[in-house]
């Protein structure tokens, strides 16, 4: 008997661990995920209380209404046609098409976070329920901007936010729609418009990616800035050969130098002599494999390739290619990282919500996201993307008069066949206290990012100081 | 019975239980639009029937009145969301909780009072086998499985839940013989025969059940830790060949549904999604009671009735009820290590042990925690046997419970009366020389 209590014991201690892991399973999921599984379009509770409440109105920074209920009860886009194009992506539809700030805030516009005694006030003052109205981070004006001067015909995204508090000032995706003749645009090429690309799209970032493995060679190798680089053009790998955009040679250049000219086969050598561990330590730094939870939006999750394949795809790693996948926005919060000291901060959509009676709702401060970067490396490489932008050939394009601007271009292969444009990539910053930019510009299948991307972010950039951003 | 000691407690427990239920049942009968007469009888029947099962009964049928508060609490929660979903299943699963109670004291008593478990375990051995061979050959498909019986007047019945019972009592037999695999041998062939007949019925999350309790008994008994190691690998291959043949083909999609339910959000997802929007509609606190779409939820009233708790009565409450079980469970064992004789501890601890098993299951499903396995929530789920033969498991944990105090009361009665010739190696009334009990005095002297 006494055996066999001992022996019990542990078989309890055993079935208490496990609720334990119970417990503490429901807690963190429920923590981290339960805003998520209420706020999805398959949730059937969020058109049952459509019914019973008026959601409240989505404005932008200014207060312009984006979305709005009418007096008819029926739910309003913004009035201008271009303005609600523009900004179709970020606020979605109700019906669950797109998932927006009207699916993903839908607890606060549908007033699932006034609290009982808010009820019993509108109770009282009789009326009909209500939701509460968000303020956006969002300037619909520079997204119209933005979405009137994108390449007509051409698709893509452009994310601007703000390098110090996250905000994000403009988020358009391209082809947008018009969320009143949704219908049309689900039934169009497969509802392709109907993607987020800014959030959901995952793309190779091409050279964009070299600010992280200049990062990494920065961080590992000490002598990463003195010794010499020799690019002869051209690098044999196992199967494959690493070229130069335009057959170029670039001869002996510096680390500065190699950036600037966006060298391939000097970032496929340090991504071979880093290795894939000290890649991908790097890249998971900047937030690469990463599950983005943030508060305010969905982010599809960027990738770093951790199953060591080949000397060959660790080699095309280093300048973005093979099967590196990143999304725009996450591309403009890198871009925002190396500005901001090396502190990625969590992006931001809500400015502030109001309740029914004009009270605020507590949303938290600024947070940030993680440290990718010492302050003393994200100063070398905020140098080095300066250099890219005064000096380089390659972001020239990108260069305000009175503004310091940092940035990298690229121009990311998507297809085998060389008669396809390869995507245009920009990613950068205005190294301004007044105006901390960042910016990220993808323009599909359009040419190179130095010629194609980089002139748009400049004027983007400049519409955006100009409205006092 | 006579610890008066802690006879307070329990009334205030009791009491709060009256409470909850009698104020739940009262809300739900006066919602608009009109008063709902059903609801106000069950208002008073369902406290009542907590109050005469936790306060009335143990007078006279020696009963663990703890274990009978938190039963009540959980049978009660069960009955009140059914009922404010669906009122004539709410009604139908109080009925089957009076008719359980009946079955609980019929446990209650056959634990305390039957001396010769030898005959009629060697009669269950048949029964069970039987029993279970029954869906196969009048059963119906439900969901891949097929292990229910219907019948007209009866409703559904799942002859595994009550093999379970006797399943308890065969191998506490067993293997609580002296020691020697011989002796344990009909149990092991016993449950392997179990198992097979449930995987012929693909009832997967039952044989899981099965065996983890019948191993975990296993390894109380003998203490052979290498073994029941060896069972749980075995477990573990068995459930990877599982996944690859294609006559378990279910197991593979609840697999993925596990990993990624939102990929097949309309499909096969559609299940544990719609339970975990549920449980995020509910918040801390809850929508409150009857409000919500319960209804969305498939197998709302059975498997997924924890994901609807979670809705109508918050995170907080859903924490609560799983804590209550784990209570109930601390209970159980509690009795499993104060028994006397190791059939009755085995009996205790291989009951509280399948009741564990279950309760984390088929939570750990529903919040996606493991793959789901279609069982139900003991006490709380809709299902007449699954509700009875819980019940007379807790019966089981009683009878025990109250061998326990008997023989302690005939301990104290002997050491009162020969003070100076207390002999250690006094032979209790029933004592079968075949169990291995050699030391049970040691609790005495303690």
């Amino acid at each position: 008997m006494k055996a066999m209590r001992r022996n019990m014991r542990l078989i309890v201690a055993i079935v208490m661990c496990l609720f334990v892991g119970l417990f503490a399973y429901f807690s963190y999921s429920v923590y981290f995920y339960g805003g998520r599984w209420f706020n999805n379009p398959y949730n059937p509770r969020l058109n049952t209380q459509r019914q019973a409440v008026r959601p409240g109105t989505v404005m932008d920074r200014d207060g312009e209404p984006l979305a709005f209920t009418d007096s008819g009860g029926t739910r309003r886009y913004a009035r201008d046609n271009n303005t609600r194009r523009a900004v179709s992506h970020v606020i979605g539809d109700n019906a669950g098409n797109v998932n927006g700030v009207e699916t993903f805030h839908a607890q606060y516009l549908l007033g699932f976070k006034t609290s009982i005694l808010e009820r019993l006030a509108q109770v009282f003052q009789g009326g009909e329920r209500r939701g509460d109205d968000i303020y956006l981070t969002l300037s619909a004006k520079l997204n119209t901007y933005i979405s009137r001067n994108f390449p007509s015909g051409r698709s893509g995204a452009v994310v601007i936010l703000n390098y110090r508090t996250g905000d994000i000032y403009a988020m358009v995706s391209k082809p947008d729609f018009d969320p009143n003749r949704i219908d049309v645009a689900k039934r169009e090429e497969g509802g392709s418009s109907l993607l987020n690309r800014a959030t959901q799209g995952l793309y190779p970032p091409g050279s964009t990616f070299k600010i992280v493995t200049q990062a990494a060679a920065l961080n590992n190798l000490p002598n990463a800035r003195s010794r010499p680089y020799d690019c002869s053009g051209a690098l044999e790998v196992e199967k494959s050969v690493v070229t130069e955009a335009g057959n170029n040679v670039h001869g002996n250049v510096t680390l500065q130098e190699a950036f600037a000219k966006s060298c391939n086969v000097t970032y496929s050598q340090l991504a071979l002599e880093l290795g894939y561990d000290r890649m991908n330590t790097e890249a998971a730094a900047f937030g690469l494999g990463d599950n983005f939870l943030f508060r305010d939006l969905v982010v599809y999750n960027s990738i770093y390739p951790t199953d060591k394949r080949s000397a060959d795809d660790l080699a095309w790693s280093g300048l973005g290619q093979g099967r590196v996948l990143v999304t725009p926005l996450h591309m403009a919060m890198t871009a925002a990282c190396i500005a901001n000291n090396g502190v990625m901060v969590e992006p931001r959509l809500l400015r502030q919500v109001t309740g029914p009676q004009g009270q605020r709702r507590l949303l938290g401060a600024p947070r940030p996201y993680r440290t990718a970067l010492s302050p003393e490396t994200a100063a070398a490489l905020r140098a080095d993307m300066v250099a890219a932008v005064s000096t380089g050939s390659t972001g020239s394009g990108a260069r305000i008069r009175g503004f310091t601007v940092g940035g990298k271009t690229g121009s990311a292969e998507a297809a085998d066949d060389k008669t396809i444009q390869p995507h245009a990539w920009f990613v950068g910053f205005v190294d301004d206290p007044n105006h901390p930019l960042a910016i990220a510009v993808l323009v599909e299948f359009s040419g190179s990012g130095g010629q194609v991307a980089a002139p748009l972010a400049r004027r983007f950039l400049q519409r955006a100081i100009d409205l006092g951003l | 019975m006579k610890s008066t000691k802690n006879e307070s407690p329990i009334r205030l427990l009791v009491s709060a239980i009256v409470l909850f239920e009698a104020i739940t049942l009262l809300l739900i009968a006066i919602k608009p639009p009109f008063l709902n007469t059903e609801a106000l009888m069950l208002a008073v029947a369902l406290p009542l029937l907590c109050w005469i099962s936790t306060i009335l009964l143990p007078k006279f049928v020696p009963m663990d009145q703890l274990l009978m508060a938190l039963t009540n609490f959980l049978c009660g929660v069960g009955i009140i969301i059914l009922y404010s979903i669906v009122p004539e299943r709410g009604l139908r699963q109080a009925l089957l909780f009076a008719l359980g109670l009946g079955a609980m004291m019929a446990g209650v008593l056959f634990v305390r009072w039957i001396r010769n478990w030898k005959t009629l375990c060697w009669l269950m051995i048949p029964a069970s086998i039987g029993l279970l061979l029954l869906p196969i050959a009048v059963g119906v498909w439900n969901n891949d499985v097929k292990n229910i019986i219907a019948m007209r007047w009866f409703g559904n019945f799942q002859p595994s839940e009550i093999v379970k019972l006797m399943a308890m009592l065969v191998l506490a037999h067993f293997f609580s013989q002296r020691r020697g695999i011989r002796r344990k041998l009909p149990a092991l062939l016993f449950v392997a025969a179990c198992l097979g007949v449930l995987l012929l019925q693909r009832d997967l999350g039952t044989a899981l059940m099965y065996y983890l309790t019948a191993l975990a008994m296993y390894f109380v008994s003998t203490g052979n830790g290498l073994i029941s190691l060896l069972g749980l690998v075995g477990a573990a291959v068995s459930a990877v060949v599982a996944y690859h043949i294609p006559g378990f083909a279910y197991v593979r999609v609840r697999v993925a549904i596990w990993r990624n339910p939102w990929d097949t959000a309309l499909g096969s997802g559609y299940q544990i999604i719609q339970a975990l929007m549920a449980i995020g509609s509910g918040g801390l606190w809850g929508l409150g009671l009857g409000l919500g779409l319960p209804r969305i939820i498939p197998a709302y009233h059975t498997d997924f009735i924890f994901a609807v708790i979670c809705e109508q009565f918050g995170l907080v409450f859903g924490v609560c009820v799983v804590l209550v079980y784990v209570a109930l469970l601390a209970r159980g064992f509690s009795i499993a290590l104060r028994a006397r004789r190791s059939f009755y501890a085995l009996l205790a601890f291989g009951c509280t042990t399948l009741l564990g098993i279950q309760t984390f299951v088929i939570i750990g499903g529903v919040i996606k925690m493991i793959p789901l396995t279609g069982i139900t929530m003991p006490f709380v789920s809709y299902g007449g046997t699954s509700l009875v033969s819980c019940l007379t498991l807790i019966g089981f944990l009683h009878g025990v419970s109250a061998r326990i105090e008997a023989d302690t009361e005939q301990d104290i009665a002997i050491v009162e009366a020969s003070e100076d010739t207390y002999d250690y190696d006094y032979d209790y009334d029933d004592d079968d020389d075949e169990y291995d009990d050699e030391d049970d005095w040691e609790v005495a002297e303690a």
